[in-house]
């Protein structure tokens, strides 16, 4: 009779032996991401930012409603780099931002933009310039309806391409409607040629040359890497940089008018890692 | 006889290289050699002074020449020390001990000047020989020239002297005053050297670009210039201030010292001074303002730029005070000086001011005024900038602003960030992933021009390696006679269409055997081709039946049974496949 308990409690036991960390994990996630929404609902904006820093550092995956709760957190206390980091990160799909969050999280990233413009203006540091049209084609280009569409087109032109080779072969064979083929295979092989083109160099820029944000509200840019180095100039926190070099604990961080520098590695938090760099 | 000739010989010589001195024994000679006796006022005169002894003794050293200090400067002199040699010849020795010296001069007044020089020996005066030199030229004067603080050198002054000068000797407190330090030399020394800078405690200085190197002639000498050092002063004190004389070092041991210049610093005028005036707006000025923006909304800053240029010191130049702006926010400017020192110390100072504006409407923007004295006329002056507007649309809350001052951390709090989101808990939503990743947009954008090349080159192939236009007629062919026979079989049972398509299929067999010229012919005549075309009769005869046969199911609805329509079919078949009509045919 006992042996016959022992057997049944047995798989029970394994089951609470497998669940008990995740429930735990989980908890502890929770908890922190509701501690940090109590002291921001007290104000008390560091103390926020740092539950959901644990948040974050438990969860493990991107979620935008933490990333835009601990931006806003910092943008309140004037960490002006983080908080654009972390609302930037908001708006990341991965993160599953719903239509209302992705909205409030731009309106505080503009916040946080017009800030960091005029700290810039009166701590004579260097801020990327706003995004301009130009940017928004860079940035289209990298979109993967642009890789789509140069798929299908290249596609298209692919079949057409082979009809007609069939038809060459083929005896009879309509001359206008081969005429309307390839007009449309020049034309689909042209669109191929263009999008392809520009959307590898996009995705080539983002490999070698990844995105990232200033995190300090205002970083020095040495000449070379090492706090010995010649200060060059200041990055303004929360500018777009691509970083183009790495040394051991030091980037080399390029601002989007070509001006670049070496800044420590903990001062700048990469947008197009797997889930963004953790700053 | 030879014996002897060689004892005398050799007894000879060892008594000349043995007692050297008593071959000759006395005579202390001086003698003065020159480089040439012409020249020109400035010109360098080489010397070589040389006393010599035949014979024994002590050879005094030779003094400078007597006269050489009245017409010329000796810019070096060298001790040979002395020496002894030994001649031999003439049926003996001589020994000869000597001592010399070497003069470099310059030649200042002109003239004929005889040189000689005179050595002590024991007592006895001995003389050397008397070189007359002929000088040219206007007359230059070796006394150390005075040194006027202005302009440049009247004197030469030797082979080489620094000089320092200023462009005036009396200036206001905070004018622009040009110091100048050039090397003059007589030829290229490579080892002159800045020993001891000038002093310019009392004044701000700025370089100015030292300028390339000239030749110039003072009083008559030519002397290369090498610039040396050119400040911009700006005294910062009235009274009367003195820049420190500069040293220069000209090889290892040489110096040459120049001269202190001292300027009169006048006070600015008490009459007509503003207040708060600042003694470094001195110069002349212009002042100009600019917006980047004339019409933006409430909370939303532009800069207003205020640029100061003219000829002074830019560097330290005082705006004064900026003005408050009604309805509007005003940070501490960004300062950028551009100084151009080329001749004199110019550029321009941009004061860079951010403005927010709070308040609707028409905001004013007040003309900058900026006092300066200038020295030329010695009068105060103002520069002034054009007043400007901007238009400010919208209006922002006055509490958000009531905290906000002029020097304040730029930390506006006119917008109020969107709140934090509550969840009782975070999403475990995986995270969505797109199919198109940037490794499978590239495989499959690379599989696009290889799928080209693939179909490309397919095609070629099958164009070359392919069947031809008659393999391609026979196939066709066969495909239209396997369509008439499976036609055929379907309709044994029922008959309907059977003998038609039986019909064609011969037809067509006979047609294809017999060639294109056998198309349309009537029977008779496709018979009598196909006899020509060398086919078996029997095939012929059997053709004629089957078609007969099919003619009058046709036409004579006689379509027999199923097993009379299906013996027609073999028939066919056997035609078809076997007979001579097939060779050939498709």
């Amino acid at each position: 009779m006992n042996a016959r308990r022992t057997r049944g409690a047995m798989p029970l036991a394994l089951v609470w032996v497998t669940l008990t960390p995740a429930l735990v994990h989980a908890d502890a996630v929770d908890d922190a991401f509701s501690a940090g929404n109590r002291e921001a609902a007290a104000g008390r904006w560091p103390e926020a930012a740092s539950h959901y820093e644990r948040a974050r550092a438990l969860l493990g995956q991107p979620s935008s409603l933490l990333s835009y709760d601990l931006g806003t957190a910092y943008a309140q206390q004037g960490e002006l780099g983080r908080a654009s980091f972390h609302l930037r990160q908001a708006l990341d799909f991965r993160g599953n931002p719903t239509a209302q969050l992705a909205e409030a999280a731009r309106a505080n990233l503009a916040i946080v933009r017009r800030r960091a413009e005029l700290r810039a203006a009166t701590t004579n540091a260097i801020i990327d310039s706003p995004q301009s049209w130009w940017d928004l084609v860079v940035e289209t280009l990298r979109a993967p309806g642009v890789g789509w569409l140069s798929l299908v087109s290249g596609f298209v032109a692919l079949a057409l391409f082979a009809w007609g080779r069939a038809q060459t072969v083929r005896p009879g064979a309509n001359e206008r409607r081969n005429a309307v083929a390839r007009a449309l295979l020049w034309s689909l092989g042209g669109v191929w040629v263009l999008t392809a083109s520009l959307h590898a160099l996009s995705l080539r820029a983002d490999r070698t040359a990844p995105r990232a944000v200033v995190l300090g509200n205002r970083v020095e840019a040495r000449e070379g890497p090492g706090s010995h180095r010649t200060v060059e100039f200041a990055m303004q926190g929360g500018s777009e940089v691509r970083i183009v070099d790495r040394t051991p604990g030091w980037v080399l961080a390029r601002m989007s008018g070509g001006i670049a520098g070496w800044v420590p590695e903990s001062e700048v938090g990469e947008l197009d890692g797997p889930s963004g760099r953790s700053p | 006889m030879h014996r002897d000739r060689r004892r005398f010989v050799l007894g000879t010589l060892a008594a000349a290289v043995a007692l050297p001195g008593v071959a000759r024994a006395d005579g202390l000679v001086a003698e003065l050699r020159v480089n040439t006796t012409e020249l020109r006022v400035g010109d360098e005169l080489e010397l070589e002074l040389e006393v010599r002894r035949e014979g024994s003794g002590n050879v005094p050293e030779p003094e400078l020449p007597a006269g050489l200090a009245d017409a010329f400067e000796v810019t070096q002199s060298f001790r040979g020390g002395t020496g002894f040699q030994i001649t031999l010849g003439g049926g003996g020795s001589s020994r000869t001990m000597h001592s010399s010296m070497s003069i470099t001069a310059i030649a200042l007044k002109p003239g004929t000047h005889a040189l000689s020089f005179a050595v002590d020996d024991g007592g006895k005066k001995v003389v050397s020989n008397v070189v007359e030199i002929v000088v040219t030229g206007a007359e230059a004067t070796a006394a150390t020239p005075a040194r006027p603080t202005t302009g440049k050198p009247t004197a030469p002054d030797g082979d080489v002297f620094v000089w320092a000068a200023t462009d005036k000797t009396e200036a206001w407190v905070g004018e622009q005053i040009e110091y100048r330090l050039d090397v003059y030399e007589r030829s290229l020394l490579s080892s002159v050297a800045l020993r001891t800078p000038p002093n310019f405690a009392d004044f701000y200085t700025h370089d100015l670009p030292e300028g390339e190197g000239s030749v110039e002639e003072v009083g008559g000498v030519v002397y290369r210039v090498r610039p040396g050092m050119r400040r911009a002063l700006f005294p910062q004190k009235a009274g009367t201030l003195v820049v420190g004389a500069p040293e220069i070092t000209i090889g290892r041991r040489r110096r040459d010292r120049g001269a202190a210049v001292s300027i009169l610093v006048k006070p600015l005028p008490a009459e007509g001074q503003p207040k708060a005036f600042s003694p470094n707006n001195v110069g002349r000025f212009e002042v100009k303002a600019k917006v980047d923006r004339t019409a933006v909304k409430a909370g939303q800053p532009f800069t207003w730029t205020i640029e100061i240029a003219g000829e002074g010191n830019i560097a330290l130049i005082d705006p004064g005070p900026w003005p408050e702006l009604r309805g509007a926010r005003r940070y501490d400017p960004k300062v950028d000086t551009q100084v151009q020192a080329v001749d004199r110390v110019r550029g321009r100072r941009t004061y860079a001011l951010l403005v927010i504006p709070e308040q609707g409407g028409r905001l004013e923007l007040p003309a900058i005024a900026m006092h300066f004295f200038d020295p030329q006329t010695a009068k105060y002056e103002v520069a002034r900038s054009e007043a400007l507007e901007v238009e400010v649309e919208g209006s922002i809350e006055p509490a958000a602003t009531a905290a906000a001052s002029s020097t304040a951390t730029p930390e506006p709090t006119v917008e109020s960030f969107a709140p934090i989101v509550e969840a009782d808990g975070l999403p475990r939503e995986a995270p969505p992933t797109r199919w198109m990743t940037p490794t499978r947009w590239a495989w499959a954008t690379g599989a696009i021009p290889a799928l080209f090349a693939a179909i490309w080159g397919g095609t070629a192939a099958w164009r070359r390696f392919g069947p031809d236009e008659a393999a391609r007629r026979r196939a066709a062919a066969r495909r239209i006679q396997r369509e008439r026979i499976d036609a055929a079989t379907a309709a044994v049972e029922t008959g309907e269409g059977f003998h038609a398509a039986i019909a064609s299929l011969l037809h067509e067999l006979a047609v294809a055997r017999a060639g294109a010229e056998a198309t349309g012919l009537p029977r008779p005549a496709l018979v009598r081709l196909l006899n020509e075309r060398k086919v078996r009769p029997e095939d012929v005869r059997s053709l004629e039946a089957l078609l007969e046969r099919c003619d009058a199911a046709r036409f004579a609805a006689q379509r027999g049974t199923a097993d009379e329509r299906r013996a027609t079919l073999d028939d066919a078949l056997a035609l078809v496949e076997r007979s001579s009509l097939s060779r050939g045919s498709a």
